[in-house]
């Protein structure tokens, strides 16, 4: 009984010759001495002779308009393709375009401008309010990566302070592009770096200023850390409100300031 | 289109590129519509299956590994597509296949007339099978695809292929008796 239900399933490829040898041989012996799949052969012949011989091609009578027409439709159902980002490293070159040679004329005087405000705005807190005193700690040997063991904890801040502003201006001007890819690999990268830097640095004595920025920047970090590139369109924009909502950039570049006046003074109290 | 070609356009694809995907599907979409249409029977259901299918399966590339081809992947997502269409419209299809003039096959002496009626039984038959076993049928047979092909269409092994090819063309012989009857 299981040598002719074998038989039987080899019966169409033995009707369309897509037997090996062995088993066309196995099949043809079979039936020699087999009425039963004898027979059962022939019905299948003669239902297979019914069935279209070649197959059918519905597709060539279409004209290229169908297609074209169909792969138009398929298109506008497609999500948007991801905007390209420049590179981390693009980022310098973007702040040298905006503040070098003026080739966007209304995006260099929006920097102006930001600039000019920022600048009134700071020397007004700064001539009635004193800087707060920034702590020169002592980096815990333990703790601190080996390469910038060094480095005393303000550098560190201004370090911080200046990657976190070049990141958030880039984010913040990224150009979007409809038919290029997002990668925002070199952003989540320099992102968690941040974030690390920042709880390191939370841990030493540094002023509450800056460690309040370094408090609110980091959900916007962890954020862009975790972007997804699939869906970056809509986090993106989480990502910029975030950076508006929170004034960020302005919050930055006031301690920027702060440090920098702590530095000349340094400089100036050296013999 | 060479693998490596396939292979490029593919990764840009996964990436968001639509022209890529588009320059992909343009080389599948064909075959893609001789497998719904020979599901569905229906030129306007088997353009929006292929489209449904070409627009999920752009969202799907992301999870796309490559252990088939992506016409296999792709043909699969049609059939999906195709059977669940069939399942959503079976009692109207079987009401709306063209039986005119079925009660009498062989009696009408105009040639044609007659071969479109044997057509219409046919497809009749088809439809009548159970789901696999249509598949099958219609992949392996009307499709023109191998076992192999069809196995991994199905994600099942060549041997249930094999069993639902011989049983659905056992079933058309037995549906189809008459055609037999009458030819002899």
């Amino acid at each position: 009984m299981r040598a002719h239900r074998r038989i039987r399933l080899l019966l169409y490829d033995f009707t369309r010759g897509g037997l090996g040898t062995p088993e066309h041989d196995e099949v043809q012996r079979h039936l020699a001495g087999c009425a039963s799949c004898r027979r059962e052969l022939d019905g299948l012949r003669q239902i297979l002779s019914h069935l279209p011989a070649t197959p059918p091609d519905p597709a060539a009578d279409r004209p290229p308009d169908f297609w074209r027409e169909l792969l138009d439709a398929v298109e506008r159902q497609l999500p948007p393709p991801p905007i390209h980002a420049p590179r981390f490293l693009q980022f310098v070159a973007f702040i040298d375009d905006i503040t070098g040679p003026v080739r966007r004329p209304s995006l260099a005087l929006g920097a102006v401008a930001l600039l000019v405000i920022s600048g009134v705005v700071s020397w007004q807190l700064l001539r009635h309010e004193p800087p707060p005193p920034v702590a020169r700690t002592t980096v815990a040997p333990s703790t601190a990566p080996p390469a910038v063991t060094s480095r005393s904890a303000d550098t560190r801040v201004q370090d911080y302070l200046r990657k976190s502003r070049i990141l958030l201006v880039g984010i913040a001007n990224m150009p979007t592009r409809k038919d290029e890819p997002l990668d925002l690999k070199p952003e989540r990268e320099a992102s968690r770096a941040l974030v690390r830097e920042a709880r390191y640095l939370r841990q030493q004595d540094i002023d509450p200023r800056s460690e309040r920025l370094m408090k609110d920047m980091e959900k916007v970090l962890i954020t862009l850390s975790n972007i997804r590139e699939q869906t970056a369109f809509p986090e993106l924009a989480i990502i910029r409100g975030g950076i508006e909502r929170e004034n960020l950039l302005f919050k930055i570049r006031i301690t920027e300031t702060l440090y920098d006046r702590i530095t000349d003074a340094g400089q100036h109290e050296q013999p | 289109m060479p693998a490596a070609e396939e292979q490029h356009l593919l990764q840009e694809a996964k990436e968001g590129s639509h022209d890529a995907y588009r320059r992909l599907v343009e080389r599948h979409m064909r075959q893609a519509y001789n497998v719904a249409y020979g599901f569905v029977h229906d030129r306007d259901s088997a353009r929006d299956i292929v489209q449904d299918a070409l627009a999920r399966a752009f969202v799907a590339l992301p999870t796309f590994r490559g252990d088939a081809e992506f016409g296999t992947w792709l043909h699969r997502i049609v059939m999906n597509l195709s059977l669940n269409h069939i399942r959503s419209t079976t009692a109207k299809a079987k009401r709306e296949v063209p039986v005119t003039g079925a009660t009498e096959p062989g009696h009408d002496h105009e040639p044609e007339r007659h071969s479109t009626e044997v057509q219409a039984h046919i497809e009749r038959a088809l439809h009548e099978l159970p789901t696999l076993q249509r598949a099958v049928v219609t992949l392996r047979h009307i499709e023109g695809m191998s076992t192999k092909q069809v196995s991994a269409i199905l994600h099942c092994s060549e041997g249930t292929v094999k069993t639902h090819l011989s049983r659905g063309l056992t079933k058309l012989r037995s549906k189809l008796a008459f055609l037999q009857e009458d030819a002899l």
